[in-house]
């Protein structure tokens, strides 16, 4: 029985160390995510291309986009363009673990990006043109 | 993340299980009872962190975890040591567990307390002199009080309330004159203690005072004429006191009188030195010999039993859980919440250097408990506490994240 109880004592031992071992992962993990957070928190930006005068926005005014930026007619928008070419809610802008995206809610006269009419949704980069109806917008970060 | 943290508390229950089976081996045939004082504590972990889950799945889970860990060494510890304390130390840490879900669940966000910085003081000052008046002398120290058979150390208390106090007030510094008119509750306490003869919470106040007069105001020129001060104090008290002077003497040479004065220090320097690197095995050594072995004497007794590499995994333990205290504080939404875990967490960092310090001779020995793992409600009960404030605080940090 002794014998079997020094036995366990170094086993005890061992284990202790991997707990402590395991806690100190999970810190350095942890440390890391902060760091990683920081580094590459990314903020995009939408800048005014080209635009017709009648319409209300100038040329060259930038939106910042948080989470989410609705496009659309309808004012509830967050980028609102009145726009006869431009439907109701027409796209949505959004960001996803520090990526880009654009989604056309099913517009009538289609969203473009770099020329292309896309489909559903789409990665945007830095530099893209988007044309959504007679405007044209350039995605910044 | 979810996973790891899974298997570091299964790590810790089979931990328990095998540090149990240990005892109930060590007389030769196989016992049932050590088993089940091993179930309940894990039942109480278990729930602990079942309510931090369920509740907060926010805040930073390692201050519990980590807390909990260590409490384990004491139990088994008091448990081969003395039956009859270790039952009523798994009560205190059932009090412990019900504490802190208590403060996480009902207390009020920290930085309410933030107006209350006199009438902490005036606390601070009021129940640290209550033993003077209603107290009793154990073991040479009248730092009790004890009201029918519940006893109970007012300094515990004292300290998170000198905590409380010292954060509301630290802001407002800009230069000497206010050092010395908020540093009065502070040197009011100190003096206290050295006449209660418990320099221990002496050396723990000043400890704590300097770090977060340090973190609140970043000048170096206060922590330097504090620490004049403070030599100058200790160097008249060593003449003014006798206790003092003879504490001073058996550090110096506890061998001079082995079996006087310097009896304890002589037999825990055995107890560590028979240890060796992996310890004689629990229940294999003889740490029962040093006195007050289950309290201010149980690092003593854990170096014993469980070698050089367990004393420093439970030192490494204690590093961890003042580290996760300090990213509490870094991670505080207002300097009062920030004061306070720095507060708490050096109240830790001075609390375990104090003893652990004092049994292995590096400083002169003065009683304090380990935070954690020493027998004894109040210091069980306060550690707990802290633990839950910090708990608090970091779910407040973490909640608009």
């Amino acid at each position: 029985m002794k014998e079997i109880a020094m036995i366990l004592k170094f086993i005890v031992i061992g284990l202790i160390y991997l707990v402590i071992f395991r806690i100190i992962k999970i810190m350095y993990l942890d440390l890391k995510g902060i760091n990683r957070i920081k580094a590459h928190k990314k903020e995009f930006a939408l800048e005014i291309n080209d635009a017709p005068e009648d319409i209300g926005i100038t040329k060259g005014s930038l939106y910042i986009i948080h989470k989410v930026m609705s496009i659309g007619r309808n004012f509830d928008n967050d980028l609102v363009i009145k726009d006869p070419y431009v439907s109701g809610n027409h796209a949505k802008i959004f960001v996803k673990d520090d990526r880009l995206f654009i989604e056309d809610l099913g517009s009538t006269n289609g969203t473009y990006v770099n020329g292309r009419r896309i489909d559903k949704i789409e990665e945007i980069e830095e530099g893209d043109i988007i044309d959504i109806g007679r405007i044209s917008l350039k995605v910044l970060e | 993340m979810v996973n790891l943290e899974k298997s570091i508390l299964k790590n810790i229950y089979l931990i328990i299980i095998l540090l149990f089976l240990i005892l109930s081996l060590h007389r030769g045939t196989f016992e049932i009872a050590p088993f089940i004082y091993g179930a309940f504590s894990i039942i109480l972990i278990f729930y602990g962190h079942f309510i931090i889950k369920r509740f907060y799945p926010n805040v930073d889970k390692y201050l519990f975890i980590i807390s909990a860990f260590i409490v384990q060494f004491g139990l088994v510890m008091l448990y081969r040591l003395d039956l009859q304390r270790a039952v009523r130390q798994m009560a205190w840490f059932a009090v412990g567990v019900t504490v802190f879900i208590f403060v996480l669940l009902l207390f009020p966000n920290i930085k309410r307390l933030e107006k209350y910085s006199l009438t902490f003081a005036l606390l601070t000052i009021i129940i640290l002199t209550l033993p003077l008046f209603l107290g009793r002398e154990i073991k040479g120290s009248k730092n009790w009080i004890q009201i029918g058979s519940f006893s109970f150390q007012p300094s515990e208390l004292g300290k998170l309330f000198i905590i409380f106090y010292l954060s509301g007030v630290i802001k407002k510094i800009n230069d000497y004159k206010d050092v010395l008119r908020y540093s009065i509750p502070v040197v009011l306490s100190i003096i206290i203690f050295v006449l209660e003869k418990d320099l221990g919470s002496a050396l723990m106040f000043f400890g704590i005072f300097m770090t977060m007069l340090y973190i609140g105001t970043s000048r170096i020129s206060y922590i330097l004429s504090g620490l004049g001060l403070f030599g100058i104090g200790g160097f008249l008290s060593y003449f003014m006191f006798d206790h003092v002077k003879r504490r001073v003497n058996i550090w110096l040479d506890p061998w001079k009188d082995k079996y006087g004065a310097g009896y304890q220090i002589c037999q825990s320097l055995i107890a560590i030195a028979s240890g060796g690197l992996f310890g004689t095995g629990l229940a294999g050594g003889h740490p029962e010999v040093i006195p007050e072995v289950h309290t201010d004497f149980i690092f003593s007794a854990i170096s014993e039993e469980f070698g050089l590499l367990g004393a420093i995994a439970l030192l490494i333990l204690y590093l961890l859980l003042i580290y996760r205290m300090l990213r509490t504080a870094l991670y505080a939404k207002d300097d009062f919440s920030r004061l306070v875990a720095v507060g708490i967490a050096s109240m830790f960092a001075f609390q375990v250097f104090v003893i652990v310090g004092g049994v292995t001779k590096m400083i002169p020995l003065t009683g304090i408990t380990l935070p954690f793992v020493s027998y004894g409600g109040s210091s069980m009960t306060i550690s707990f506490l802290s633990i839950g404030i910090l708990q608090k605080i970091s779910e407040v940090g973490n909640s608009d994240e």
